[in-house]
């Protein structure tokens, strides 16, 4: 099947140096909108007079490969202020350009110097630049694992993927849903599309365990043990406050979520709220736990690990 | 809020009417309406702009109509009134209205007469293209 996408959503990303570069290296180039790689091979004619049927015959020459890239002028940014600095000093700087709307996602990478950079401030258009960037040699185009761009799934995982008692994010079409390996089953719940209000489970849930419809999945009175086999867990909402609830080892275990759109603040436990407000140290968490938080308008999951705090920054909302 | 709300808002602060007694939205009533009245229409203008790392669309590029009315011996105050609202528009560049970034408010062109309605009152017609961040 062919599948058609555009452009949009593509991420085009530099580092200020020639080789060598991390991910913690790549800046995003803000405001792109446009991008067009132009790979033309130089056409020599070799004919004669044997030439078969007289058709003329060319061989391929020297490759010419211009990236040509621009967007919105926004001189107060840093990451434009990183193309003057480029085209000032003439020099190669590695550059990727990820599709992480591909599944799997894929990047070219590239070492390229910045030859041409324009500016337009015309008084009745959106400020504009252009750019010519020149590969200094092949791009590359390869398939990247999905935590190199994004921090979750662009797939459903499988239980090889996800360890037993472990979850993860996915965002598949749009759609946010967690994954959670239940005894070597995968549940998937989906929190629906960033502007939804609701939440979609898209796997069968486990029977007894959660009420309503596709769009009210969640318990309306606290679970029991009974009702929750070991290992799984529900979701509620009960007077406006949701929380998760686990089985774990035959405990109930219960995590405030807070109110929806209410706020909230930093503690551990079953009756604090999740959402730290500072981040949590490894005597806070017990091994295998995590809690998220927001710090500066960052959120981000830690996790204890075998003793040790690890942290997987999402990003900031919005 | 609504385009209609921020701009509305800037024309009342400019003293170019008051929100619900000479200034409306959306609709321009008979009844316990001045006949010497002005009011905002949005207009479906282009499609927006979008940029390459961020869904959705960056910049909106809607259209707004300015209508203004006067009584039947007002054409002179109604033209003027839509002269001094589109100047105050054509002013609207790199500005924040009510928290929303505005590129540019861009006049089509001047005023126009739109002729007279069923009482006989001047009707005055300007359309703007704006360029603003998602409200």
């Amino acid at each position: 099947m062919t599948t058609g996408w555009r452009g949009q959503g593509t991420r085009i990303e530099y580092a200020l140096m020639a080789s060598g570069a991390t991910d913690a290296d790549f800046r995003l180039l803000e405001e792109c909108r446009i991008s067009n790689d132009q790979d033309r091979s130089e056409e020599l004619d070799a004919s004669n007079h044997d030439t078969p049927g007289r058709f003329r015959g060319y061989v391929s020459g020297m490759r010419e490969v211009v990236w040509n890239i621009g967007g919105n002028w926004l001189p107060q940014r840093q990451s434009h202020q990183d193309l003057l600095t480029m085209y000032a000093n003439g020099t190669r700087y590695q550059w990727r350009i990820n599709y992480p709307q591909l599944t799997p996602p894929m990047r070219w990478a590239f070492t390229a110097t910045l030859t041409q950079f324009s500016r337009t401030y015309d008084a009745t258009t959106i400020t504009a630049w252009t750019g010519t960037l020149r590969p200094a040699s092949a791009p590359v185009l390869t398939t990247v694992g999905t935590a190199d761009v994004v921090p979750y799934l662009l797939s459903v995982p499988s239980t090889a993927d996800l360890p037993t008692g472990t979850w993860a994010l996915s965002l598949i079409g749009g759609v946010l849903s967690l994954h959670f390996n239940a005894s070597n089953t995968i549940v998937s719940l989906a929190l629906g599309t960033p502007e939804s209000t609701g939440l979609m489970v898209t796997s069968a849930p486990t029977s007894g365990t959660r009420s309503g419809t596709a769009w009210r999945v969640y318990l309306l009175s606290v679970p029991t043990t009974a009702g929750l086999p070991d290992g799984q867990w529900a979701l509620s909402l009960i007077a406006g406050t949701a929380t998760l609830h686990l089985n774990q080892g035959s405990t109930l275990r219960s995590l405030g979520l807070g109110l929806p759109g209410g706020t909230s603040s930093s503690g551990s436990g079953a009756s604090a709220l999740p959402l730290w407000l500072s981040a949590p140290l490894a005597s806070d968490l017990l091994d295998g736990y995590w809690v998220l938080a927001l710090i500066g308008g960052v959120a981000s999951i830690y996790v204890n690990v075998a003793g040790t705090i690890r942290v997987l920054t999402i990003g900031i909302p919005g | 809020m609504s385009m209609l709300d921020e701009i509305s808002h800037y024309l009342e602060a400019q003293g170019l009417g008051t929100l619900g007694v000479s200034l409306f939205k959306h609709r321009l009533g008979d009844a316990g309406v001045p006949a010497f009245a002005t009011c905002l229409f949005q207009r479906p203008g282009q499609a927006g702009i979008v940029i390459h790392e961020r869904p959705g669309v960056a910049y909106e590029m809607p259209d707004i109509g300015v209508l203004v009315r006067g009584a039947s011996n007002q054409y002179a105050t109604a033209m003027q009134h839509a002269l001094d609202i589109h100047e105050a528009l054509a002013e609207v560049v790199n500005m924040t209205l009510d928290g929303t970034w505005y590129v540019a408010i861009e006049p089509v062109s001047p005023p126009e007469d739109q002729g007279l309605d069923y009482h006989a009152r001047p009707l005055i017609l300007a359309r703007y293209n704006v360029t603003k961040a998602p409200s």
